[in-house]
């Protein structure tokens, strides 16, 4: 199994487009990462925090503590108008960089 | 902020919780699932400070960190953190307290409009015309003179005379007796202080009969109630009746009452000197208007100047001549306070360099563990600004006390009568000390100063870092050996400094203290314990009533158990800047002797009662005491002093012989009867030794007849009959049973008119008179004391430190043979060569700087040898013992462990 660390830089990008998807706590965030890239993209749990209340300082996300199954408390983030528009911004990024990548790396 | 913590301690164990949980559903073990979130969840610690760092800006957590860091180091190393900050506290305070109070009483204008407009008129009167003999430097002003300067100065836009009068002021409460003072209508234009009820004094009242009076604002709420209603009320000064015009207040001046002035006619054969203060025309200057008066001196006085001489007459600022008594001691103590401030910083600096070479390892080994040099610059910044803010803060609470302390301090209590004697506005040590506060401007200053040698020498060891920075930091002992050299020689420098400007000051302390001393045991002549005060008799009362009241408070006063002699004489007190001069010559000597300057036939004279002599405690010679016989109509008697006799009959003894129309009765011991207030600026009013002759007052007196005749002047000055200053009596009485109470109800029951004044004792009065000096003498012993503390503090850390840093050579040399002696020797070496270095360029600079002291010091020269060989073995014995005590150390320390020891 190939394990990667997710590129630097790219977790906020990571985190607002699982957001998309619908409210998640950070535990969910980390598992949803890890298993839509089929387990490639690895995130260090912990890491996931600063970059949580970065984001949330800066209004990209709100969050709120929620009961959630089995009467577990659990604080859930959710996007912000604004963060759907950071997400658009950071994904358009990417996708340039990638597109880049891809062009310099196409075989001769 | 705890509770954010909360939520993110909460948050997180959630997440470990959720991600166990979903580990044993897939067949874990309990154990093993919380194990496996942990490692999937990584350091929870540092997410931890990871997400506060999101939170919080983080140079601000480090600062706070630095600083908790800092205080702790501080806290871990007492000695060097109290004798750092006691250092700085002391310099802080005391150069703000000296600076404030040079600013208040230096620089600070007078709290009058124009204050720097405001002079006096001086006249330097040759020795040839003085009718003392002596030259003299008169700053008052003949009062018939007064109306012509007036009329004819056009470079003073006004001109006041201000004379003091006393006054007896029947208040609803009873009798009270104010000082007050006659001035001219024209110091209110000069003063710019606006009344605080009713107007001041017009210029069309002043006239004699104007019987119109200005209150001070004091005497107002004191004597008066305080009421709107006492504008226009009738009250009664000395028996006269006077309207109340005005009330004026505490900025205007210091007198309690205020009545016009107007020359009125001389008694004949005196002449009455008022002082006078004048405002300069707007847009000349003080050297025109010196021209001016010298032009106009010339036509009044007549004389063409002797070729050479100084201008006759000169102009000066009232508020120079007002602290021309202190200004030479307050630029020493500048001078003193800058040197302490020099010796405090060069401490500071030698505490801080030897603490960073000693932290060399400890600053590796955080820049090994990732600490960038912007971070340990910044970790050592914080502990210098922490530590001089520390010492920053005692040292304003320190000024602040010291400030209030002088300014609680510095009044002399002594009475009006002596006052002039210690100069103008001179119930204070210092001029003005009332105005003194501590000036932000100087606080900053020394502040500042003390920060900034803080910041700068505490990043020394940074820079050495730095330089070391490629060095591998476990070898952190090359670094050190790198540093240390470089600060010892800093230190040894710093350490030198400090005992050069140490000895320095304490040579000229010690010249002040033993000035003082020698001021302090002067020989009076005359005990100290004797009870003096002033009988005052109402204004109104016939002038032969005064003279019999006075003689009944006597003869009461001798009938009181425990009084063992009193008496009283119509002239000055002893020690009264006054003179009452004459001259008593024997049959063949000249009234002045104009061939030897410097020697003169005028003698004091005194006339006084029996006892007056035995009661100051003055012995008789030879001969006898003035008693029952010498009455009126009875041949006229005098006692003569010893000083008298060496400069008139110095081969026999004058008893029974002639001089003038007296006979000589009797020697009396010297003593010193009058203050000269005309010495050198800021010295000591020193008091002469000088002839003497006393005579029976009431063989003196003339008949009532004659006293009481109309028109006969009687005020002001020593009058006759006790006139407007009353009787001067003296009193000595057995420790104990009389009491001032008392003296008063005796003095009341004779007649309730009549008012004690100025009760104490002459010791009293010698002690105020001195206070001056004193109070130079002890700020310096104090900044001297401190200067030594603190650079003995210099020499024993230098000396510490190098001993330490030497222990391992001190062990390989005791392991190898050296004895603990030779050991000791090696080790005392820095200290003798700082110590000796120190002190004698410390002496030479004192042997040029002191010369400044000389008008300063009584009874010793500024060179005086004894004060230089005390001081420099003195503080050399201090210094050894302070590298005695490290040096000794050193050589008790084991080899083993000594070679152990790096």
């Amino acid at each position: 199994m190939a394990e990667r660390k997710v590129v630097p830089g790219t977790l906020d990008l990571l985190i607002l487009r699982t957001l998309l998807l619908g409210p998640l706590h950070g535990h969910g965030i980390a598992t949803h990462i890890q298993r839509t890239s089929d387990d490639v993209l690895q995130v260090e749990h912990g890491s996931l925090y600063p970059a949580l209340h970065r984001l949330e300082k800066n209004g990209h996300i709100t969050s709120k503590w929620e009961v959630k199954d089995r009467g577990r408390e659990m604080r859930m983030y959710r996007l912000t108008p604004k963060g759907r528009k950071q997400l658009a911004v950071e994904q358009g990024r990417w996708e340039e960089l990638a597109r880049a990548m891809a062009r310099v790396l196409k075989p001769v | 902020m705890d509770n954010r913590d909360d939520e993110l301690e909460r948050e997180i164990r959630s997440h470990l919780e959720l991600e166990a949980e979903e580990r044993q559903v897939r067949g874990m073990s309990a154990a093993d699932a919380r194990y496996a979130a942990q490692r999937a969840f990584g350091n929870v610690t540092r997410t931890r400070e990871d997400v506060r760092a999101v939170w919080t800006r983080r140079w601000l957590e480090e600062l706070v960190q630095d600083a908790r860091y800092a205080v702790r180091a501080l806290r871990n190393n007492p000695a060097f953190s109290a004798v750092a900050i006691l250092t700085l506290a002391l310099g802080i305070a005391a150069a703000t307290s000296i600076f404030s109070i040079v600013r208040g009483v230096l620089l600070q204008p007078l709290p009058f409009k124009d204050a720097d407009r405001l002079v006096q008129i001086i006249e330097n009167v040759p020795a040839a015309e003085s009718f003392s003999g002596r030259a003299m430097r008169i700053a008052s002003m003949n009062q018939s003179e007064f109306d012509w300067w007036r009329t004819e100065a056009r470079t003073l836009s006004h001109m006041a005379a201000i004379m003091p009068e006393s006054s007896t002021v029947l208040t609803p409460e009873g009798t009270e007796r104010l000082a007050g003072a006659r001035v001219s209508p024209a110091l209110f234009a000069m003063r710019g202080v606006s009344p605080v009820l009713g107007r001041w004094l017009r210029a069309d009242e002043e006239r004699p009969d104007a019987s119109v009076v200005v209150l001070s604002e004091a005497t107002w709420r004191r004597h008066f109630g305080g009421v709107p209603s006492v504008i226009n009320r009738t009250i009664t000064l000395d028996g006269q009746p006077h309207t109340v015009v005005g009330v004026m207040p505490e900025a205007f001046g210091g007198e309690a009452f205020w009545m016009p002035f107007a020359a009125g006619p001389q008694r004949p054969g005196t002449v009455t000197f008022i002082a006078v203060t004048s405002r300069l025309a707007d847009g000349v200057s003080l050297d025109a208007a010196a021209a001016e008066a010298n032009v106009l001196g010339q036509r009044l006085r007549g004389v063409p100047p002797e070729t050479g001489a100084p201008p006759r007459f000169d102009v000066v600022r009232e508020q120079d001549r007002i602290v021309a008594a202190v200004r030479p001691a307050l630029r020493m103590l500048v001078a003193a306070v800058a040197v302490v401030l020099l010796i405090v910083c060069a401490n500071v600096a030698n505490l801080l360099l030897g603490r960073g070479t000693s932290r060399g390892q400890e600053l590796c080994v955080r820049g090994a563990l990732g600490a960038t040099r912007l971070r340990v610059v910044r970790q050592l910044l914080t502990e210098s600004v922490v530590l001089s803010l520390v010492g920053g803060v005692a040292g304003v609470a320190l000024a602040y006390a010291s400030v209030s302390f002088v300014r609680a301090w510095g009044v002399i209590e002594i009475p009006a009568r002596f006052r002039f004697g210690l100069g103008p506005l001179s119930t204070t040590i210092l001029p003005r000390v009332d105005e003194i506060a501590v000036d932000p401007a100087a606080l900053a200053f020394a502040v500042g100063v003390s920060l900034a040698t803080a910041v700068a020498f505490g990043l020394m060891p940074a820079l050495h870092l730095s330089r070391a920075d490629g060095e591998v930091a476990s070898s952190g002992l090359n670094i050190r050996a790198g540093i240390s050299s470089a600060h010892t020689r800093a230190g040894q420098v710093l350490a030198g400094v400090q005992m050069a400007l140490a000895t320095a000051l304490l040579v000229g302390a010690g010249l002040l203290v033993y000035s003082f001393v020698n001021l302090s045991s002067l020989p009076l002549g005359f005990d100290r314990d004797t009870q003096i005060f002033q009988l005052v008799s109402p204004g109104e009362y016939r002038p032969s009533r005064k003279v019999a009241l006075a003689s009944e408070v006597l003869e009461r006063l001798n009938s009181l158990p425990g009084v063992t002699a009193a008496g009283f004489t119509n002239m000055a007190p002893p020690l009264d800047p006054d003179d009452d001069e004459s001259t008593i010559v024997p049959a063949g000597w000249p009234l002045v002797d104009r061939r030897n300057p410097g020697e003169e036939n005028r003698s004091e004279q005194r006339d006084i009662t029996p006892d007056y002599l035995r009661a100051l405690g003055v012995r008789l010679v030879e001969g006898r005491w003035f008693d029952a016989r010498d009455t009126a109509g009875q041949p006229r008697v005098m006692l003569v002093n010893q000083a008298w006799v060496r400069r008139f009959s110095p081969d026999r003894s004058p008893v029974g012989t002639m001089a003038s129309s007296y006979t000589i009765v009797g020697v009396v011991e010297d003593m010193r009867l009058r203050m000269d207030s005309g010495r050198m600026p800021g010295g000591p009013p020193i008091v002469e030794m000088e002839k003497a002759v006393f005579m029976p007052l009431l063989q003196e007196m003339p008949p009532a007849e004659v006293l009481d005749r109309p028109g006969r002047m009687d005020m002001g000055g020593s009058g006759t009959t006790g006139g407007s200053y009353g009787w001067s009596f003296v009193l000595r009485a057995r420790p104990g049973p009389l009491t001032a109470a008392d003296l008063r109800r005796v003095i009341r029951d004779v007649d309730p008119g009549l008012a004690v004044e100025d009760l104490t004792t002459m010791g009293r009065v010698f002690s105020a008179l001195t206070a001056r000096p004193r109070f130079y003498a002890s700020v310096m012993a104090l900044f001297g004391a401190i200067a030594a503390v603190i650079a003995a503090i210099g020499v024993y850390g230098v000396l510490a430190y190098s001993a330490s840093r030497r222990t391992r050579e001190f062990g390989i040399r005791l392991a190898l043979g050296a004895t603990p002696r030779q050991v000791l020797r090696l080790a005392l070496r820095q200290g003798v060569i700082i110590t000796a270095v120190g002190i004698s360029a410390g002496v030479i600079a004192a042997l040029g700087l002191t010369q400044y002291l000389g008008s300063m010091l009584f009874g010793l020269t500024p060179l005086d040898a004894e004060t230089y060989l005390i001081v420099a073995i003195g503080f050399a014995a201090v210094s050894m013992f302070a590298s005695y005590v490290p040096a000794r150390r050193a050589t008790r320390i084991s080899p083993i462990a000594a070679l152990r020891y790096e």
